[in-house]
């Protein structure tokens, strides 16, 4: 149990999370959703310990970050290191005994290839790949979905439903609904820095249909398409 | 156009104040730096003026990386993006140009200001396919980066240590194996991606311990050929080649402590004067030392905690 009490963040006099308060239990899938800007980012860095804010993030764990896997939307990677160099030193930093990745390659990626050469989408397989090896117990996937092509998302899908069945918290973003309605338990909307609801699986479409009247208004209207 | 030019002055002004100079003071030591070191190149070696043209054209050719200039084009209008270029490029070559100019080399000038427009038009794809393989696989990444980056120094370094034991000259031959360690010591010169001293799940100092044994371990494997070589011809220098080699494990350290207690920003100057002067004058690191590793502590502490 991951417990977020009253988490606030600032960058000078702009304030990006406000009193967020969220219960993560193991074996759940967390979606997270909310315009760009909404804060989403930095609750992944806090929660990462990334970022420090004020408030306060407990669990079982001494250290939190210890048994986390962070995919961040845009992964980092350093120039003239191979697929299966990352893999091994994401393996090393987590003391993880593994040197041969082919077997573990379920993206068939060009592991001698430098990293830095990989498509986009890729890069994300790569990286999720590197955190997926490192037997984490808790997983901040920030746009996982993002630049993948479909049969990878099926695979990342089905990733994110076998580490449920092995009682791991997962924490997705997304701004594909389709793929939150696949995976999640339950979606919290945030808005300024703040959640503004918590919606359980059987009402997600109603969460779609509102965000969609909320986010187009009059907006297309106003555009004046002739 | 214009407006390209003020913001790389500015994008130059704030990587100054980053290395914790005022810009203004910034552009004058480069200025001195530039020309002192121009003068001693001179004075130096016969072959200065071929020399400083292969310095020049280099260091003007990284404005021809290809994602750069891709960037360029597809933002600018195709006749912008070759005025730009095309100025960005002499503007760089001019310091050169007069250089050549003020030591009498004005065939060589021209030719320098004629191959850095001539460039203006050429991309370059740095981004090699082609992946080299290394012996450090195993714990990545400083060593493995840095191999790929400067083989050729490596190999130079080896060619001179042959040459050492060719025209048994001692003093090369140490020159090789400092070599060697200075390379190494380069591989530690730039912090990495914070995420990637985050993904650690041990304290800051097993973190530190774990990255200078691999410093040693992979520096000693390439050192190993030239220090056996060397003892092999110069047996008698036995004992110095020896203290070459634990100043070289010294010095490599001391750069893996400078790096982390600045982390995960760059090295500001009054670090790396202090770094300068440790290496320059060794008993001063047994207090550059202790002070680089407790600031490193500190500065990693925030990040593995």
């Amino acid at each position: 149990m991951i417990e977020i009490e009253n988490l606030s963040k600032s960058y000078g006099q702009k304030q990006v999370l406000k009193n967020v308060n969220l219960s993560l239990s193991s074996g759940k899938v967390y979606g997270i959703v909310g315009e760009n800007g909404a804060g989403k980012t930095t609750l992944f860095k806090c929660l990462a310990g990334l970022e420090t804010g004020t408030g306060s993030i407990s669990s079982g764990y001494p250290i939190l970050k210890n048994q986390l896997g962070f995919l961040p939307t845009n992964p980092y990677f350093m120039p003239k290191i191979t697929g299966s160099e990352y893999l091994q030193l994401l393996c090393n930093a987590r003391n993880v005994k593994m040197t041969n990745f082919q077997a573990k390659n379920i993206f068939e990626l060009p592991l001698d290839q430098y990293a830095e050469t990989y498509s986009t989408g890729m890069k994300k397989k790569l990286a999720l790949t590197g955190i997926l090896l490192q037997n984490n117990d808790f997983f901040i996937l920030d746009e996982p979905f993002n630049g993948v092509d479909i049969q990878s998302n099926i695979i990342i899908t089905a990733i994110v439903q076998e580490l449920v069945a092995l009682h791991k918290t997962i924490v997705i973003s997304s701004h594909i609904f389709s793929t939150l309605n696949d995976t999640c338990d339950e979606i919290h909307l945030l808005r300024d820095g703040a959640f503004v609801k918590r919606v359980e699986k059987a009402d997600f479409q109603e969460l779609d249909a509102e965000m969609k009247r909320f986010v187009l208004g009059d907006r297309i209207e106003r555009l004046g398409l002739r | 156009m214009q407006y390209y030019f003020v913001l790389q002055y500015r994008i130059l002004n704030r990587r100054l104040n980053e290395l914790g100079v005022r810009p203004f003071l910034g552009h004058i030591l480069g200025l001195l730096v530039f020309v002192g070191l121009s003068y001693y190149l001179f004075y130096k070696t016969s072959y200065a003026a071929y020399l400083y043209i292969t310095i020049a054209l280099s260091t003007i050719s990284k404005l021809s990386d290809r994602e750069r200039n891709e960037f360029l084009l597809a933002t600018f209008s195709s006749s912008v993006y070759r005025r730009i270029r095309c100025l960005e490029n002499s503007i760089l070559a001019w310091p050169f140009v007069l250089f050549l100019l003020y030591e009498g080399q004005w065939r060589l000038a021209l030719l320098l200001i004629l191959c850095a427009v001539a460039l203006s038009r050429v991309k370059f794809d740095d981004r090699l396919n082609v992946t080299l393989p290394t012996p450090f696989y195993r714990f990545p990444f400083e060593f493995t980066q840095g191999l790929r980056k400067y083989w050729f120094l490596y190999l130079l370094a080896y060619f001179v240590g042959f040459k050492a034991v060719e025209v048994a000259n001692f003093n090369l031959g140490v020159g090789s194996l400092v070599s060697v360690f200075l390379l190494g010591m380069l591989h530690y010169s730039t912090p990495e991606h914070e995420y990637f001293v985050w993904i650690y799940s041990c304290s800051a100092r097993k973190f530190l311990f774990k990255k200078m044994a691999t410093a040693m371990f992979y520096s000693s494997m390439l050192a190993l050929p030239l220090l056996l070589g060397l003892s092999a011809y110069f047996p008698d220098k036995l004992l110095i080649l020896l203290g070459v080699q634990c100043f070289g494990y010294l010095f490599l350290l001391t750069m893996i402590l400078a790096k982390y207690s600045a982390f995960p920003g760059e090295m500001s100057l009054p670090q790396a004067i202090l770094l300068g002067l440790g290496l320059l004058f060794p008993p001063l690191l047994a207090v550059v030392i202790p002070l680089f590793y407790t600031r490193s502590i500190k500065r990693l502490n925030a990040i593995l905690q």
